[in-house]
């Protein structure tokens, strides 16, 4: 009996703990201090420069600036800004001055994903945002890129995005989005200004004040493409920028084979390795730009006045022949095309390949010392071996939440932040904290001067909270636009002009831009696949479109005898896709305006 | 007895007052069913919808068939089933046995120390996660550098065989690695399953001459026939479906041929591309396949083993 009642005991106390459980695991977690309650809250929080109230009292800079006092939530989807967050943002200067100037409490969030933010972007709008979020940064160069279908049908069908035009008719800086010619063509008419929208819902970000794009500036430039170990090309006496066709190219590997090069571990060097950030197709446009046919999406212009997607056309034999002699003779590794980003930089900095697919001049493998220089750059198919270029452009697209309590109080928010005030504080930080004012023109501190040339970027981030051309929280740079930084501060990009430049970690990186200057050449127009949309076609061509680096890849692969089947297959897809309606329709295009589209042969 | 017999038979009611702290504790079961198992299950309804945030699963507008019209019709149609079927058979038939014969094995080591230091070796595959495994095993085939083909060059071959570029190695490599992953932790149901087995039997079977085959093949497999029969029913149910990550890590432009499976297709057109309702229709007709097939192979096995589910 005692037993029983102690059995009783223990079952019912047991029972009251899981009970207790399971309503605490429900429960909101409603007793939780919220950091970010109300702006009144973070006001009183922030000490270094005054309240909010005060703030509405009267301070000289508040009658220009002041917004709202209120929390202004933004969702990041791009990886390089999302990766650079303020541990503490709050704390931050940077955004603890603009909380004073504007009143705004700026919170970033940020959620990781794959393929530069795309799959975390396209799963948040289709399942919905926070609720909280205000509004949304994410990756766009210009309207081919994955992220915009996803953006366009978020503001058409379902109507997330709040419509800015009222508000930008007047404002500060985005006003000059209307004026004629300072937005890209695509950015007008097929982002910011589409027809078949009712409104202005995205904003295209990082559109320059002066178009620069055709200027080559030594200290900007990104070297981009293959570079050679310099000591290889110093043994086997070549000079690196003459390698310029397929076929130099090709007789430069075989010598490198040929002379058989040890790598660090005493083992042999490959001639041609993949892109140092690991294996992927896209290092061909670099590695093989004279068999590239398809400069415009894999679309091009045959001689016929045709238009044509390469696979239809013979051109691609040349390109997956001369892949798989690279392949078959020992001269390109068989990784090149799937590779970790691990094991590629480990063997690269082992220096296990001869030429590295792609690289750039500001990756610290070719910044940090004197081992890698540029290759070439191999001319493309027209034949020289400048650099293309579409033009001025941009590289975010922002988006103003329909859900956001009071989108004009946002929207003036980003507007501050492209001002020359805005600008200042988001790259430079804040004055006397990161840098002084000397002529006129904002200076970096020393001692922040230092951290940059260190290549401290937590520092950076976190004691100040500025971009610093890059180098600090992303998120500054990617979200201004009408940026002009050398006519508004002097210089290219902070800490770019003046002082010892062999302190400077990127001092190589400038110096290889100078040392392999490079040209540019103006192709407008869009790239074909961008006027895909709306077509009967779409949804089946897009995936045949996607599939065919895999396919090409597979081709490179097989046996002999069953690349022309993998060709034909393909051949045969597109068709079925309904190709033919699509070229019809860039016929049309192109007749109408032979520069819509950036074909170039 | 009679006791418990009579307390099964009263109402309800009374059951309920008289057991409630057990039924108490029956209650986060429930609620774990309803919530995780059950209210998702509306979400099927997307496979007929246009799906729209703004709207809704319920407020979005029906659109019928498209989706499965859409995908029967699609150019990649046969080739996705056919592969997640292939792939399906090695991981639910072909490796079906290895587990089985595994725990046989183990069961007739003496040896307790050895026993269970193979154990502990066999289960431990199973807590690595998938992309360690691909990364070793990426790590192991690489050409030139790789382990098997360091092997294949010192024993004179020419070790730069790609072999996950190749789609002829595809369903070897998944077998193996599928295999060495997972026969540690399916044998322990079994070897559960044999350790219930009545020893007199054993002891019966020596005296009239069995040896260890024998007794093996006609006392402890009969005796687990139940437990086998059991999980080959609820793994029937997996045949369409290929498991995602796996698949997607070792797919290669080289071997997708083989590699394009309905479940690595739902992430990479439906998810990844937000086709919500497209990707819940292929799912949908995913878990109907699974549903007929674990019906089917629970009336074949009630006929012939007497085993089933129900």
């Amino acid at each position: 009996m005692k037993k029983q009642i102690l059995k009783r005991v223990f079952s019912t106390l047991l029972v009251g703990t899981m009970v207790a459980g399971l309503l605490t695991g429900c429960g909101d977690g409603g007793d939780k201090p919220s950091d970010n309650s109300t702006p009144q809250q973070s006001n009183t929080g922030s000490g270094q420069t005054g309240s909010g109230q005060e703030n509405q009292g009267g301070d000289e800079a508040q009658n220009d600036e002041w917004i709202a006092d209120r929390e202004i939530v933004v969702q990041i989807f791009v990886s390089d800004a999302g990766n650079a967050l303020p541990e503490d943002q709050e704390s931050t200067p940077v955004f603890q001055e603009i909380k004073r100037r504007t009143g705004i409490s700026l919170k970033l969030q940020f959620t990781p994903g794959q393929n530069g933010s795309l799959d975390a972007l396209t799963t948040q709008l289709n399942a919905g945002l926070d609720p909280s979020v205000d509004a949304l940064i994410c990756y766009l160069n210009n309207s081919t890129r994955p992220e915009f279908p996803v953006l366009l049908k978020a503001a058409k069908v379902d109507e997330m995005f709040a419509d800015v035009s009222e508000y930008m008719k007047n404002s500060k800086v985005y006003s000059k989005y209307y004026e004629e010619g300072f937005l890209p063509n695509d950015s007008y008419k097929n982002i910011v200004f589409r027809e078949d929208l009712d409104g202005v819902y995205l904003l295209h970000l990082n559109v320059d004040e002066v178009d620069r794009s055709m200027i080559y500036d030594p200290n900007e430039e990104y070297l981009g493409g293959p570079y050679i170990q310099k000591k290889i090309a110093d043994e086997l006496n070549i000079d690196p920028k003459s390698i310029r066709t397929p076929e130099e190219f090709y007789d430069l590997l075989v010598k490198i084979k040929e002379h058989g090069f040890k790598d660090d571990n005493g083992q042999d060097i490959i001639p041609l390795g993949p892109k140092f950030w690991g294996g992927s197709f896209d290092a061909l446009s670099w590695d093989m730009r004279g068999l590239k046919w398809g400069v415009s999406d894999f679309y091009n212009m045959d001689t016929d006045g045709q238009i044509y997607h390469e696979a239809e056309t013979d051109h691609i034999y040349d390109l997956i022949n001369y892949v798989r002699k690279l392949l078959n003779e020992g001269l390109m590794d068989k990784e090149y095309f799937d590779m970790s980003e691990e094991r590629a930089g480990e063997k690269y900095w082992s220096h296990s390949y001869a030429i590295m697919g792609d690289v750039h001049n500001y990756v610290d493998i070719i910044y940090s010392s004197e081992d890698w220089v540029p290759l070439g750059p191999l001319n493309d198919i027209s034949g020289d071996n400048k650099m293309v270029t579409t033009g001025k452009g941009g590289s975010c697209c922002l988006a103003i939440m329909d859900q956001a309590e009071n989108p004009e109080e946002v929207f003036k928010f980003f507007d501050w932040l492209c001002t020359y005030e805005g600008q200042l504080l988001c790259q430079y930080g804040v004055e006397g904290v990161s840098y002084t004012m000397v002529d006129g023109q904002p200076r970096l501190t020393d001692e922040v001067k230092a951290k940059l040339n260190e290549g401290d970027e937590d520092w950076l981030i976190n004691n100040v909270g500025a971009a610093f051309g890059g180098s600090g929280a992303y998120f500054f740079e990617c979200v201004l636009t009408n940026k002009n930084n050398i006519d508004n501060f002097g210089e290219t990009r902070p800490g770019a002009s003046g002082g010892d430049d062999s302190e400077n970690i990127f001092a190589r990186s400038v110096r290889i831009a100078e040392e392999y200057p490079r040209e540019y050449k103006l192709v407008e127009g869009l790239s074909a696949t961008a006027y895909l949309t709306g077509l009967s076609c779409e949804a089946a061509l897009k995936e045949a479109h996607d599939a065919w680096k895999e396919e090409l890849v597979k081709a490179f692969y097989a046996n002999e005898s069953d690349v022309e089947s993998i060709i034909n297959a393909f051949r045969d897809r597109l068709k079925r896709a309904g190709i033919d309606e699509f070229k019809e329709e860039l016929m049309r295009i192109y007749n109408e305006d032979p520069t819509a589209i950036n074909f170039y042969n | 007895m009679k006791s418990s017999v009579k307390a099964q038979k009263a109402p309800i009611g009374k059951r309920l007052v008289k057991f409630w702290p057990l039924y108490v504790m029956l209650v986060p079961c429930i609620i774990y069913y309803i919530l995780i198992k059950y209210v998702p299950m509306a979400g099927l309804l997307l496979a007929f919808k246009d799906y729209s945030y703004k709207k809704g699963i319920f407020g979005s507008p029906w659109v019928g068939w498209r989706y499965f019209e859409t995908f029967f019709t699609s150019y990649d149609c046969l080739r996705l089933i056919k592969n997640t079927l292939v792939v399906g058979l090695i991981k639910c038939i072909l490796e079906f046995p290895f587990a089985i014969i595994l725990a046989l094995m183990l069961n007739e080591v003496r040896n307790m120390k050895f026993k269970k230091i193979t154990q502990t070796i066999t289960y431990l595959p199973h807590f690595l996660s998938t992309v360690i495994i691909i990364t070793m095993l990426q790590r192991i085939l690489a050409p030139g550098e790789g382990l098997l083909n360091q092997i294949i060059a010192q024993m004179g071959g020419s070790g730069d065989t790609f072999f996950l570029m190749e789609t002829k190695y595809f369903y070897q490599i998944l077998f193996s690695m599928d295999l060495w992953r997972n026969i540690g932790w399916d044998s322990i149901i079994y070897l559960a399953a044999i350790a219930g087995v009545d020893s007199s039997l054993y002891e019966a079977a020596e005296m009239d001459g069995c040896g260890k085959l024998k007794r093996m093949w006609h006392i402890t497999l009969p005796g687990i026939r139940g437990t086998i029969g059991l999980l080959f029913i609820m793994g029937i149910g997996g045949l369409l479906s290929s498991g995602f990550e796996q698949i997607y890590l070792l797919r290669t432009p080289g071997n997708m041929d083989l590699a394009d499976t309905l479940d690595v297709y739902v992430v990479r057109i439906g998810l990844l591309g937000g086709q919500f309702g497209y990707a819940t229709a292929i799912g949908l007709i995913q878990g109907l396949v699974g549903l007929v097939m674990v019906v089917t192979a629970n009336k074949i096995c009630k006929k012939m083993t007497e085993v089933s589910l129900w």
